[in-house]
């Protein structure tokens, strides 16, 4: 029985209404905020609120039909798309698509971002651009819940580029700061590079399905009707390269976004913008649209893009961990501890755990927001981010350390929190994953745990740290406060979904009883059904897909307690050693990142991955050339006198390349070739007509041989 | 062979009317004022801005369809032809604040943009040889004219014969290949060339050689690489108005003419040439994205920025279907509008004296948060980000390409560069909203100004976010080249 | 015999053309422009183009350069200082492997196609194309000689003269 009949125009009207009343707000704001009382933070306040309670009444009508997974308003099948474009050779129809995963994701992202809104009303009192701050966030609420109703890829694509808009404003919001301009240009780069990819991905898509709205494409997909590729077979691109090709492409575009090694770079500097900006865009909602747009287009990645997703998830998610280790700056860690846990979301979704990477989404999201949250009302009271000159904090902020504590331990993982139930059928299905596959397969399920453990270490050293032992900095010890209420309740409502949305406490409980686990169901792999139809081979290690994957559901029985009683001894190991190290003190840090010397060096330096891109890579990268342009000469001029040295020579300058530039190579060389491109430029335009006579004349002589 | 004239007009009638302001502008300029200098100026350019108005408003109600020997007027022409007036529309706009530096010349120069845009409306109907070529010398004569139009400056009058040299040039490659194609096929007239060149297995080398020429003289302006050489001095030596003029008109006409040739003269044989187009359209995007990184002077780097353009419109071209020419037209119009409101920004930004460096636009959000919007919103749409239209037109492009299996490099490449692009007009954003202003004078924009800048924002957002009705024109005008 | 003085009327107008860049005082320049004009004319004349071949008389040899000998006399150019050829390697370069292309080009134009040397050069026929089928560029060759007195005027004006 349906008790809360919607009818197609009144759903019409609240997805409409969803990113209409942000807009406004933000747009209210930006012309007139310093003329509204209080900045009005009241009206964009209110109007974040309303859209919670829209997408809470909508979430009501998902858990009424509870039985009914498959509840979803398909764009097409209700009407709920009209046509953008509609021409002979285009078809843009656009419109919405509410299933149930949409509509859990807009719950959450208003409700987090409604938590925030009170939060930053505490947290930017007295700023000078208060109104502005205001109007930048609810435009970002604009642009996210754009990108979760929409019903096409094109559109997610333009809404995913509004909010890196978005972004890049917040991170640069202390605009007269040295750091922020640089770290929002940094992120607004290297997301380009990944949205370029995107792009790529979507067009080839295009081309091979012949549509970009979800339903459709997945449709076109699972039928094998693709659109016609007589001219991409007669090239030589049979189907199943060309679309695990666009489903890597696309792929990319999370890559930056959801910042995956290796173009996580700007997450760290974008800490640079204010504490509330950190916990709603770079910890519970921008970056997890990256896994949010991998979970819809889930169908459609063939198991060979599933597999490189799998990879730079675990890669991200080890890596992460590590840098998390060493940081001082409580942000930093947060931030680090952000991008591992976004690599466990894209391992889940790789390893083909759907529901467990994209219920991690969710989790995360909450703890996530509360931990920034919590970092944010240290920072607003102790006036530093160095958790050196904090220590003993929990006496001065009871309310920040219980929250703080409780989001901790749901990001750890610890049984009854919300993370553990999410966290664990991650590494479950990894298990699985390594089962149903052979040896080999197993690493991402030891990277899952190794950074388990990690995760646990951090999050204790940082909770250590900032409220056990003693204060760091006495005087600002004794002027740190607990903050207001306005800061305060936020960070209870968070923590309190902190531990509600696993939607139990019971520790044994069976995943697929999950709230989640019975509203997502797995869809099943359209690409693979398509590859079956035109004939492709699908077979995992020669057995057919569908017997791999009930291979897999029966591993993922085997593997559920296991992965817990591993991903449970990773946590109490981390917590004991946090605790000898930063609490009682019987080992001395410094003297175990001694021990491991260079290692800690190579990860204090973000694994230079910043050095690689950066000023010293380009400067190397010169050097490197110059050096082989000398190798050369040299080699050429003398002639061949010894061979031998020659060889040793050329074996030292091998190993020397492999030991410095392996992985800087391509960026250098582009740097390289657009400053010698540049040089050239300047040579022909010399402002001298009879040269550039010449040099047309030139250009002709070249076309004129080519086509003959 | 009769004339009917009835039909002459229904073909020409653009044309006539243009002419005949033309005159009526010459004589009106006799007549006002004499003697005085602002007097008659202004007669003439109301006079001048509307009739180019009336007629714009009267290309509407034209029907395409109407075919002769002398010409043809089909969608794609009239589609052509509504652009080249807009575009002088839009350049009269520009120059009105510019007015009181054309000194001498002010009353002449409105004149002079009727005749060139009568020429660009002509060749938009050419088919056959002759007039192509007589339209063309045409368009260009008087563009020499208007680049040199400022003979007070060494700049305008390096800019003018700069101009004029290659430009002799590029009619004598233009020459030599259509006497090539002439003494090969025997015709002048694009229908009966088109059959001798389908009619064949491959092209004889005569005929290649004549048909190359002719896209080279063509490449010239379009601006293609390694044609694209006269640009960035004479974009930067001209008057401001005639730089906005040459970037949309001269590149538009390029592509009217290249698109004629290719899809409809050369047909399926263009096939043969989609690598050597490719290649130039690489190189072309190139060299654009590149040379525009170093440049400190604004209308330099538009000219570059241009060059990029036309890299875009030569992907395009490449390709070899209906939907990459409906993406050509689209894309033209849009560059058109982002284009024009930059221009007339520098215009308006560099009021007081002529320099045109960078500098002039620093911290201009703080001094006139009307232009600066303007500005963000043309260079955003220039580089080609989401809901401006220029996302949508270089959409629509790289979505026809990759239709071409062995053009997916090129669609790489161009996706690439397009990001190379997007750092350098960041700068320009930074220098608006990041840098302290150089010089704070007060900016004065006039009504007509406000009014054009924000018709061409708008038009800019609102063709990115509701372009039905441009591509549905621009589909329209591009299958009549296929019929 | 056509054939032979062809050869002789074409090499004296590409000696001419040579000439006429080699000179260094303007005034020779322009007489043997004049004298390339004329060996042109010839060539027409064998072509059975008598208007043509009049027309580039009259207009060339006759009116332009006459204006041209005008100009020079009355702004006294004096003889160039350097000379004027010296150019680079690569232009030579250049320019000869573009003779080449065209000389290949040339060589597989392929045989005349029919029509191609129906229009002869008599006045009746020119004018007859002239005002039928080529009636439009006709006039668009009015309008661009009209805006280029127009533009000449503008830029021979002093700035601040009406």
């Amino acid at each position: 029985m349906d008790m809360l009949p919607f009818d197609v125009n009144t759903l019409t009207a609240l997805c409409w209404a969803l990113f209409v009343i942000p807009f406004a707000c933000a747009f209210t704001l930006i012309n007139f905020g310093r003329k509204l009382p209080r900045g009005g933070d009241w009206l964009a306040t209110a109007g974040i609120a309303s859209c919670a309670v829209i997408a809470i009444t909508l979430f009501f009508k998902v858990i009424v039909g509870f039985g009914a997974p498959e509840w979803a308003w398909s764009s097409a099948a209700y009407g709920l798309s009209w046509d953008w474009i509609s021409l002979e050779s285009l078809q843009l129809p656009v419109g919405f698509y509410l299933d149930n995963l949409s509509v859990i994701m807009l719950t959450m992202v208003t409700i987090v971002a409604t938590c925030i809104f009170f939060f930053s009303q505490g947290y930017m009192h007295g700023d000078r651009d208060y109104p502005r701050f205001f109007a930048y966030l609810s435009y970002f609420c604009f642009a996210m819940l754009g990108l979760v109703v929409v019903d096409n890829l094109l559109f997610l694509f333009i809404f995913w580029e509004l909010v890196g808009v978005g972004s890049y404003l917040l991170i640069g919001f202390y605009y007269d700061q040295e750091e922020p301009p640089k770290a929002s240009l940094k992120a607004f780069m290297v997301n380009r590079v990944g949205d370029v990819l995107f792009l790529l991905g979507i067009i080839i898509a295009w081309q091979l399905v012949g549509t970009l709205n979800y339903t459709e494409m997945f449709a076109v997909l699972e039928s094998g009707a693709f659109a016609d590729r007589t001219g991409w077979a007669l090239a030589g691109w049979d189907t199943q390269t060309l679309l695990t090709l666009s489903g890597i492409l696309i792929f990319c575009g999370a890559i930056s976004k959801s910042a995956q090694v290796p173009l996580h770079t700007w997450l760290p500097d974008a800490m640079a913008g204010p504490t509330p900006v950190s916990a709603l865009i770079h910890a519970a909602t921008m970056v997890a649209a990256g896994v949010f747009m991998v979970g819809r287009m889930y169908p459609y990645f063939t198991p060979d893009a599933l597999l490189f997703i799998t990879g730079i998830g675990a890669l991200t998610a080890l890596i992460g961990a590590t840098m998390g280790l060493v940081m001082w700056d409580i942000k930093k860690v947060l931030a680090y501890s952000t991008m591992s846990q976004l690599g466990y979301m894209m391992l889940g979704l790789g390893v083909g755990g759907y529901v467990a990477g994209l219920f991690h989404l969710i989790t995360h999201a909450f703890f996530k927001a509360c931990l920034f949250l919590g970092s944010g009302s240290v920072i607003h009271s102790v006036h530093s981010q160095d958790m050196r000159d904090m220590g003993a904090l929990k006496n001065k902020m009871p309310w920040t350390y219980r929250t703080f504590l409780v989001a901790t331990l749901a990001l750890a993982g610890v049984p009854c929190f919300a993370g553990y139930y999410s966290k664990d059928q991650i590494v479950a299905n990894a298990l699985s994953w390594g089962l149903s596959h052979g040896v080999a397969y197993y690493v991402p399920f030891v990277f899952a745990v190794v950074g388990a453990f990690m995760t646990t270490f951090y999050m204790f050293r940082l909770v250590f740290l900032t409220f056990h032992g003693t204060p760091g900095d006495q005087h600002k010890y004794e002027h740190a406060h607990e903050s207001p209420a306005v800061m305060v309740l936020p960070l209870v409502v968070l923590a309190i979904f902190g531990i509600g949305a696993g939607g139990t406490i019971h520790p044994l409980a069976e995943h697929g009883n999950l709230w989640f686990n019975r509203l997502v169901p797995e869809p099943a792999s359209a690409a693979v059904a398509g590859l079956e139809h035109v004939g492709a081979d699908t077979s995992v290690h020669g057995e057919s897909y569908e017997t791999y994957l009930e291979h897999f559901e029966h591993n993922l029985h085997v593997a559920h307690y296991p992965a817990l009683i591993v991903s449970i001894l990773a946590i109490v190991l981390g917590i004991l050693l946090a605790r000898r190290m930063y609490l009682t003190k019987a080992t001395d840090p410094a003297a175990v990142a001694r021990k491991f010397g260079p290692l800690y060096g190579i990860v204090c330096n973000k694994y230079h991955f910043d050095d690689m891109y950066g000023r010293k890579g380009v400067v190397g990268g010169l050097m490197f050339m110059n050096r082989a342009f000398a190798w050369f000469d040299k080699n050429v001029v003398d002639g061949i006198v010894n061979f031998m040295g020659l060889a040793q020579r050329f074996i030292a300058f091998v190993t020397g390349l492999f030991d410095k530039y392996v992985i800087d190579g391509l960026v250098n060389f582009w740097r390289f070739f657009v400053r010698a491109l540049s040089s050239i430029l300047r040579l022909v335009q010399t402002g001298n007509v009879r040269d550039y006579l010449t040099w047309t004349l030139l250009g002709v002589l070249i076309l004129a041989i080519t086509l003959a | 062979m009769n004339i009917d004239t009835s039909q002459l007009f229904a073909i020409f009638g653009v044309e006539s009317l243009l002419g005949l302001l033309g005159l009526v502008l010459i004589v009106t300029d006799l007549l006002v004022g004499k003697g005085r200098l602002t007097g008659p100026a202004t007669a003439v350019r109301t006079l001048a801005f509307g009739g180019l108005v009336a007629i714009f408003a009267w290309s509407f109600v034209l029907e395409p369809g109407a075919e002769g020997a002398l010409g043809t007027l089909d969608s794609f022409a009239l589609f052509f032809k509504r652009f080249f007036l807009a575009t002088a529309v839009a350049t009269l706009g520009v120059a009105a604040p510019y007015e009181d530096r054309l000194s001498a010349g002010r009353a002449e120069f409105p004149t002079l943009l009727v005749f060139t845009t009568l020429g660009m409306c002509l060749l938009s109907s050419a088919n056959d040889f002759v007039t192509l070529f007589v339209g063309l010398e045409l368009v260009t004569v008087v563009l020499f004219l208007m680049a040199a139009y400022r003979p007070q400056l060494p700049r305008s009058i390096e800019a003018g014969i700069k101009f004029v040299v290659i430009g002799a040039l590029s009619a004598a490659f233009m020459v030599y290949g259509i006497a090539f194609v002439y003494g090969t096929t025997g015709s002048f007239e694009f229908s009966q060339i088109s059959a001798v060149i389908n009619a064949q297995e491959s092209l004889p080398a005569g005929l290649k050689f004549g048909l190359l020429m002719v896209l080279v003289g063509l490449g010239f302006k379009l601006g293609a690489v390694p044609f694209h050489i006269w640009i960035p001095d004479v974009y930067q030596g001209a008057p401001t108005p005639t730089t906005a003029f040459l970037s949309v008109g001269s590149k538009a006409v390029g592509v009217v003419l290249l698109m004629r040739l290719v899809y409809t003269v050369m047909g399926p044989a263009a096939a043969q040439w989609t690598t050597v187009l490719a290649g130039l359209a690489a190189l072309t995007l190139l060299m654009g994205g590149l040379g525009a990184i170093p440049q400190t002077e604004l209308k330099r780097f538009l000219g570059y920025s241009g060059i990029s353009h036309a890299g875009f419109l030569l992907v395009a071209l490449a390709t070899h279907s209906e939907a990459s020419a409906g993406a050509i037209l689209f894309y033209v119009v849009t560059y058109l509008f982002a284009n024009m409101a930059a221009f007339l920004v520098i215009v308006i930004v560099s009021r007081t004296d002529d320099d045109n460096h960078m500098d002039r636009i620093n911290g201009l959000a703080n001094r006139s948060p009307f232009l600066a919007l303007v500005l963000t919103t043309s260079m955003l749409s220039l580089a080609g980000v989401p809901p401006f239209a220029g996302f949508f037109a270089k959409f629509m492009v790289l979505r026809a390409a990759v239709a071409e299996p062995a053009l997916v490099w090129l669609v790489a490449f161009s996706l690439l560069m397009a990001v190379t692009s997007l750092y350098y007009y960041l700068c320009i954003l930074k220098r608006i909203y990041m840098r302290d202003a150089v010089d704070t004078g007060f900016l004065e924009i006039s009504g007509g100004a406000r009014l054009l800048l924000l018709l061409c924002m708008l038009a800019v957002f609102a063709f990115g976010i509701y372009q039905q009705p441009l591509v549905q024109a621009a589909e329209a005008g591009a299958s009549s080249l296929f019929r | 015999m056509g054939d032979a003085l062809f050869y002789v009327f074409g090499a004296l107008m590409v000696l001419f053309t040579f000439l006429t860049i080699r000179a260094r005082n303007p005034v020779y320049s322009a007489i043997f422009m004049i004298l390339s004009f004329a060996s042109t004319a010839a060539l027409f004349v064998m072509l059975d183009a008598f208007l043509l071949a009049a027309v580039e008389v009259l207009v060339y040899a006759g009116a332009i350069m006459v204006l041209f000998l005008f100009v020079i006399m009355l702004i006294n150019l004096r003889a160039a200082e350097h000379d004027g050829l010296r150019v680079s390697p690569l232009v030579v370069l250049v320019a000869l492997t573009f003779l080449l292309l065209l000389g290949r080009g040339i060589a597989d134009l392929g045989p005349v196609p029919a029509g191609a040397n129906e229009l002869v050069g008599t006045p009746q026929l020119v004018a007859k194309t002239l005002f039928t089928r080529y009636v439009v560029p006709f006039e668009a060759v009015s309008i661009l000689l009209l805006s280029a007195i127009l533009g000449t005027v503008v830029l021979a004006r002093r700035s601040g003269e009406a």
